[in-house]
């Protein structure tokens, strides 16, 4: 690409230097740290990792975040579902679980849908292999209808839940 | 395995070559300097301690390290500010000098340091990375999670805005 004539006056300006006491902050901090500054290399690693002495965790966890997210969805339907037909008084409480049971039963999923609230991208972080990754943040609002088809009774509820993606970043 | 001494002289070469220009990219999104040397300060030490044996094709990630610092400072900063109501919106705007000038490029500098602020966010943030940073439009495609042909034209834009603020007369073609 040719470099036009304001790329070239921009580039002509340098940035200002960083102060003496940044240097020395730093110095302080790397210094402090020498057992970090002796780990293994990258090369290291990745001769290990090519060995098969290491194992690289999964990069994508979006799948366990699911499943958590439909764990807590199941937990408060449960939870729903048996608040709804929990009697108030002690002395139905008694008599009620076969019959709140059965009902429970037959409560079943008739759809859900997925509202994404919120994206967001906080950068760079790096894994115990020192694999730089990008991590996202989804925070989403489930909504689940489930039906009793026995009663017709349709109950709601919404679940918020929040994802978390590391997607593997490779830099030249 | 790295020597100390080894990853000493290389975290302060990398020191002498980027600290003015990581210092520059955490600018603008940090008005003070010295918050902004916090920014670096952070993000550099980390990046050290987790790539203690880093060579110059692994810097591009410093760039990211100091954004990802720059981002959680804004947010505990933004934090604050709604706690005491401060309306302000954190945008490329200092008292010090973001350019170490000669006399002659002095009005260059502070022309172009307006334009700058003017700058959208997203746009400014490539030209920094691009002219400044020396990064291929590949490396700050990654750096940002963009596409090559999104990071090429948010610099042409940033080009063409900077040309018509900075001396329209003189940049007539974009």
């Amino acid at each position: 690409m040719n470099e036009s004539e304001l790329e070239k006056e921009l580039r002509a300006l340098r940035p200002t230097e960083a102060s003496l006491d940044l240097r020395k902050r730093i110095e302080t901090d790397l210094a402090g740290t020498g057992a970090e500054m002796v780990r293994p290399s990258a090369a290291d690693v990745a001769s290990s990792f090519a060995a098969g002495r290491l194992e690289r965790r999964p990069a994508v966890v979006f799948g366990w975040w699911r499943n958590l997210g439909w764990a807590s969805a199941g937990a408060a339907a449960a939870l729903l579902v048996s608040a709804f037909f929990r009697t108030p008084t002690s002395s139905a409480e008694v008599d009620a679980p076969t019959d709140a049971a059965t009902a429970a039963v037959q409560f079943q999923p008739a759809g859900s849908s997925r509202e994404v609230l919120d994206a967001q991208d906080d950068g760079l972080l790096y894994d115990e292999d020192q694999t730089p990754q990008r991590r996202l943040r989804f925070q989403s609002l489930e909504r689940h209808r489930w039906t009793n088809s026995a009663t017709g009774a349709v109950l709601h509820f919404e679940v918020p839940r929040e994802d978390t993606v590391l997607v593997p970043v490779a830099m030249q | 395995m790295p020597s100390v001494t080894s990853s000493d002289t290389r975290w302060r070469a990398c020191f002498d070559e980027l600290a003015p220009r990581l210092l520059l990219f955490a600018r603008q999104w940090i008005d003070s300097v010295a918050d902004a040397e916090d920014v670096v300060q952070n993000a550099f030490v980390r990046f050290w301690r987790h790539q203690p044996d880093a060579a110059p094709e692994h810097y591009p990630l410093l760039y990211a390290a100091v954004r990802t610092a720059a981002l959680d400072f804004l947010r505990t900063q933004g934090r604050r500010r709604r706690r005491e109501e401060d309306e302000r919106v954190p945008v490329l705007r200092h008292d010090d000098a973001v350019f170490d000038t000669a006399v002659e490029q002095r009005e260059l500098a502070q022309t172009l340091e307006r334009a700058l602020e003017r700058l959208p966010q997203e746009q400014r943030e490539v030209l920094v990375l691009r002219i400044w940073g020396d990064l291929t439009f590949a490396q700050i495609a990654q750096l940002l999670g963009e596409s090559i042909n999104t990071i090429a034209s948010r610099y042409r834009y940033a080009l063409s805005a900077l040309r018509r603020t900075m001396n329209p007369a003189l940049y007539e073609r974009v």
